[in-house]
């Protein structure tokens, strides 16, 4: 009777998750091949960005000893100035943003910031990336 | 007898009971050729002895005390697929009744090899991440089975594990349901199966984004029910039911983490005579790249 019971519902519970796992591969994505969008320049009206920088908000950012994958693969980028926060990254778990530093005379390639932040576990949605005059434009990643 | 650990089953799959929250083997690393090692020291015992739920009085001064240094690691192929390993250096002693007389025995050495495939599926949503997994495992038998006291059955044993966990900024749940499906060994040994519900309960007071550092706590409760061992099992291994529950405190910097955790035995039934499981600690250096 115990055992039945046990079974039961193990099964039970493998069964209503089955659609769950199912459906990872295309939830979780890892599309390297989709291209972020780049909308038209605006206006970074709650984001705050240095100039210099990147702001890339981040769905499911909320806990920095797990996001160490997103800072490694962000440092490694070329246009990344590592002398800044650590390594050229600075995550902030409270609202969800990673602020990258950007070299003197280099543009970020959002592909590859994208790409970075996926494979260290999260959901880049919009990036907020700023010149060396301090102009801001937005950047769409992913629809949230 | 069965009946009653039927409902007890019962109540521990529908009831909101937790397990313990391992930041480097569950929640990190999550990244793609992520890797991490944890080393855990565990101990727990008693001179307590209890018949069913009761103490009973204790002449012969029987009593059981286990300590477990774990060395744990992890690796992530993909934040939905990773392998992990726990393997443990086991130091036991006790003092048995054997025909009315209190024997000292004790044993020390490698126990047994778990491996497990925790697989997966994570949701990201604005200030929430959420995670459902399926962890099958199996139990290999690195351990000796020979002796008056052995540190393994001798056989191999399969697990299966529920869970999910969802964490915000600065708060953490965590509920995890496992069974682990203890085959015959060696010698006629036979460890019962086991059962067993685990929640945490986190909350995230201090977190530093400049150096990355800060501070978790926990609550951890959990459930476990036990088989009855076969009467030829010579392990540590014993019949019944229990729910423990303690605080966790968890610090970290940069990829390193510190935890340590008591867990107070709120309830326990043994199957028969037998040592109570008694109080746990644990203390642990985990590190992740």
């Amino acid at each position: 009777m115990f055992y039945q019971s046990v079974y039961l519902v193990l099964f039970a519970f493998f069964i209503s998750s089955a659609p769950v796992f199912a459906d990872h591969d295309g939830f979780e994505g890892h599309d390297h091949a989709s291209k972020p969008r780049v909308d038209k320049p605006v206006q970074a009206a709650d984001v705050s960005v240095s100039a210099g920088e990147a702001v890339i908000i981040v769905h499911g950012i909320v806990c920095s000893f797990c996001s160490q994958g997103v800072t490694r693969n962000l440092s490694r980028l070329s246009f990344i100035d590592n002398s800044r926060y650590t390594k050229g990254v600075k995550v902030e778990i409270e609202d969800q943003k990673v602020t990258i530093a950007i070299k003197a005379g280099s543009q970020p390639d959002l592909k590859q910031v994208y790409d970075s932040i996926l494979d260290g576990g999260y959901e880049p949605i919009e990036a907020y990336v700023s010149d060396a005059d301090g102009h801001v434009t937005y950047h769409k990643l992913k629809d949230s | 007898m069965k009946t009653k650990n039927s409902v007890f089953a019962a109540c521990l799959l529908f009831s909101s009971v937790v397990l313990a929250h391992q930041p480097v083997m569950d929640m990190a690393p999550r990244w793609d050729d992520g890797y991490g090692f944890q080393v855990r020291y565990e101990s727990y015992g008693s001179d307590t002895l209890l018949d069913d739920d009761s103490e009973v009085a204790n002449p012969l001064g029987l009593k059981r005390y286990v300590n477990k240094t774990w060395f744990e690691g992890v690796y992530t192929f993909d934040r939905a697929i990773r392998v992990t390993f726990k393997l443990p250096y086991i130091l036991q002693r006790r003092t048995k009744n054997i025909n009315g007389t209190a024997v000292r025995q004790r044993n020390s050495g490698i126990g047994d090899l778990v491996l497990g495939i925790p697989l997966k599926y994570y949701r990201n949503r604005k200030a929430f991440t959420e995670n459902f997994s399926f962890t099958p495992s199996i139990r290999l038998p690195t351990g000796s089975s020979s002796g008056d006291f052995a540190l393994s059955d001798g056989s191999i044993d399969y697990g299966f594990s529920l869970s999910y966990s969802s964490e915000s900024p600065k708060y953490y749940t965590l509920f995890d349901l496992y069974y682990w499906l203890n085959t015959e060994g060696d010698r006629g040994m036979h460890e019962g199966d086991e059962l067993a519900l685990d929640i945490n309960l986190g909350y995230h007071p201090y977190h530093n984004n400049d150096n990355n550092s800060g501070v978790f706590t926990m609550l951890d409760i959990s459930a476990r029910y036990n088989d009855d061992p076969a009467s030829a099992t010579l392990t540590t291994a014993s019949g019944g039911q229990r729910v423990q529950m303690g605080p966790v405190l968890v610090l970290y910097k940069d990829n390193i983490m510190f935890r340590t955790e008591y867990k107070h035995l709120v309830y326990e039934k043994t199957s028969g005579i037998s040592n109570a499981r008694g109080n746990e600690f644990m203390i642990g250096l985990g590190v992740t790249f």
